[in-house]
């Protein structure tokens, strides 16, 4: 298989990985820990604690993207090279 | 000890739940060949460890028992118009006071209101507009579920509520909730309180705080049975509210408005009447009334076969408590109890109902309690009229001449020597009008103090005072009554200002002549002179008739010692007519 598609396949298998979180369940949490659903001391303790979750979630998905464009420029890197270089 | 959650939702809590319970089952399936993917999914597997963590905590606290009780946010709405989430509901631990909940709430919902749009809130207090108009409609089942499921505090915060009338969509309900507040109250005493072993006291202190609202506004519209009408009343006097729900003020209080609402219902009025506890019965003689509390004593002088031994039985304790009460009762109470015992002892005359406690009671504490109620002129009214039927029932049987008495009239008589002495008191203190007073009420003093000192009780209550002359009349009486009817009826009646005109001192010096008349019967009846001779000084006017009457009958031997207690009588008349004279 040629490198380029390799990279690029990786890429989408990373960016179908981030989606999912993306989608995930946990990301559906924080729809039902707002003050709809309840208020007190353990209500903001939980609404802390996913607010962290969420955080360190988004910065995941952050590094995930920038692996994927990371692949995906290598892969159109590659595929250049494969194609001869750049005339 | 916090309760982990203020308030919730709990639709929307279970939903939470049940998605945690997924939440990790789904990223534990999920696989990365990429090492920012496995490095990603490491980050997600410990974030939901986590809130997993959470969830555990958050079932831990709904198994706890810390959510003791729940509550609908809507009954919590402070503020007609405010929009709160339907299906909310407000947890607390247990035991709370209703003050607490308040407090509780109110932090909960200076939360959550600023968040809110006011859309929702007519949605979710239409959820309890329709138990309640259930309710109203006499559904015990729904108020028994409405009941068990607020709890004392709950029902207690709904119906202040209901009747602050700050609840939006209360108009929807019949009476404005008045009907479903009544029939609530109702299935509430009758159903749930009645049980036995069940722990009333959560239940006293709401009622208390609520009764004088529900009693105010209920009750007018005989809504409660006697039974709970009479259970409101009597924890509302015995548990005031400590604040907030006495009005104070120029207005009646919620216990002179919840009196007054029991006066309307006789015998309930009685049966708490008779029931209360000391403090409670002080406590009532000291508030201050718009006529309530007075209307309420007054049920029981209330006539019928249930009513005097009522009577009997709880006014004794009213009058001690009067007489021993930390607070001076209020005159309008205690002019109130006056007309009550004035009432209820003229029930005794020709009854065979006795004296209830009385006999028990020593003469001194009797004395105390006849002070007390001849110090209003309501009182004494209430004695005059009561001494004028028993003098009346006196002559019509015989009594005054006869020598035998039943045990009832024993104790009736006994009674009434002593309130001789407090009516004549009120005459001379001028709140009963002798000189205005009908003629038969006149001659009640003389009846009755000549039928009381010839009856042969003094016999019984003072044996060892036999004494001959003007000091048996002593006998019965006791010396200070008899000084006393001797000097402070003359110095009463015959001490007419010289600048009045001469019409009045001629009234005043008649109304002298009467008084000693008076004395004059209550001298030859102690000296035991024949019938016959105290008719005739009875039908006297005057002393110089007297005078007359005792000449024609010097020489009967039946008379001698009557004569010579009389003499010795106008000797001390003509020496007081000296002294009032200088």
């Amino acid at each position: 298989m040629d490198a380029s598609v390799d990279l690029a396949h990786r890429a989408q298998l990373v960016r179908a990985l981030a989606r999912r979180i993306d989608q995930s369940l946990v990301r559906k949490v924080p729809l039902l820990v707002g003050d709809d659903t309840w208020r007190g001391p353990l209500a903001v303790t939980v609404q802390d604690r996913l607010f962290d979750v969420q955080v360190r979630l988004d910065n995941t998905l952050g590094q995930l993207y920038d692996v994927a464009r990371a692949l995906e420029a290598a892969a159109a890197a590659a595929a250049v090279r494969e194609a001869g270089g750049i005339r | 000890m916090t309760t982990g959650f203020l308030g919730f939702d709990p639709e929307r809590l279970d939903a939470l739940l049940r998605l945690l319970d997924n939440v990790g089952s789904e990223a534990d399936r999920w696989r990365s060949t990429e090492p920012a993917g496995e490095i990603a999914l490491h980050h997600l597997r410990t974030g939901i460890a986590n809130l997993l963590e959470l969830r555990r905590e958050i079932r831990r606290v709904l198994r706890s028992g810390v959510l003791q009780r729940t509550f609908p946010v809507a009954l919590l709405a402070p503020v007609p118009g405010l929009a709160l989430p339907r299906r909310w509901q407000v947890a607390t631990t247990a035991p709370r006071t209703p003050s607490d909940l308040v407090a509780h709430a109110e932090v909960l919902l200076v939360e959550i209101l600023a968040r809110l749009s006011p859309a929702g809130l007519r949605s979710s207090w239409q959820e309890l507009l329709e138990p309640l108009r259930a309710i109203a409609a006499g559904n015990d089942d729904a108020a028994t579920a409405l009941i068990g499921g607020l709890g004392p505090d709950g029902l207690a915060f709904l119906l202040e509520r209901l009747h602050a009338a700050d609840l939006p969509g209360a108009d929807l309900l019949p009476d404005g909730g008045t009907r479903a507040v009544a029939h609530a109250v109702t299935v509430l005493v009758g159903r749930h309180l009645s049980r036995t072993g069940i722990d009333t006291a959560p239940w006293d202190a709401a009622l208390a705080a609520l009764a004088g609202h529900v009693l105010a506004r209920v009750v007018s519209s005989a809504e409660l049975p006697d039974p709970t009408l009479a259970r409101l009343t009597r924890t509302l006097f015995e548990r005031p509210p400590a604040t907030g729900a006495v009005t104070g003020g120029e207005g009646p209080t919620d216990i002179d408005r919840a009196a007054l609402a029991l006066s309307r219902r006789p015998a309930a009025a009685r049966a708490v009447l008779g029931s209360l506890d000391a403090a409670a019965r002080w406590r009532l003689l000291a508030e201050p009334t718009h006529g309530g509390i007075p209307a309420l004593l007054r049920t029981l002088a209330d006539r019928g076969p249930s009513a005097a031994p009522a009577a009997a039985h709880a006014l004794p304790q009213w009058i001690d408590t009067a007489r021993a009460a930390p607070e001076a009762p209020r005159e309008d109470n205690r002019a109130a109890l006056g007309d009550v015992f004035g009432a209820w002892i003229d029930e005794l005359v020709g009854s065979t109902i006795g004296i209830g406690n009385w006999p028990a009671r020593s003469s001194a504490e009797l004395h105390e309690a006849l002070s007390l109620v001849a110090r209003s002129a309501e009182g004494a009214h209430a004695l005059t009229a009561w001494l004028t039927a028993i003098t009346l029932e006196v002559a019509q049987r015989g009594i005054a001449t006869a020598e035998s008495v039943g045990p009832e009239w024993a104790s009736s008589l006994r009674l009434a020597g002593l309130a001789a002495e407090h009516v004549t008191s009120a005459v001379v203190a001028g709140r009963v009008a002798w000189a205005t007073a009908r003629a038969e009420e006149r001659a009640t003093l003389v009846w009755l103090i000549e039928a009381v000192v010839a009856c042969p009780i003094h016999a019984v209550t003072a044996p060892a005072r036999a004494v001959p002359g003007v000091s048996m009349a002593v006998g019965w009486l006791g010396d200070r009554t008899v000084e006393w009817l001797s000097s402070r009826l003359a110095e009463g009646l015959g001490a007419a200002p010289a600048d009045e005109p001469a019409r009045i001192r001629a009234e005043v010096e008649i109304e002298r002549e009467v008084a000693h008349l008076v004395l004059v019967s209550v001298v030859l009846a102690a000296a035991g002179a024949p019938a016959a001779l105290r008719a005739a000084v009875r039908s006297a006017p005057s002393r110089t008739e007297v005078a007359a009457i005792a000449h024609r009958w010097r020489d009967d031997p039946s008379a001698i010692r009557a004569l010579a207690a009389l003499d010795h009588y106008l000797a001390g008349w003509a020496s007081c007519d000296r002294r009032i004279c200088r």
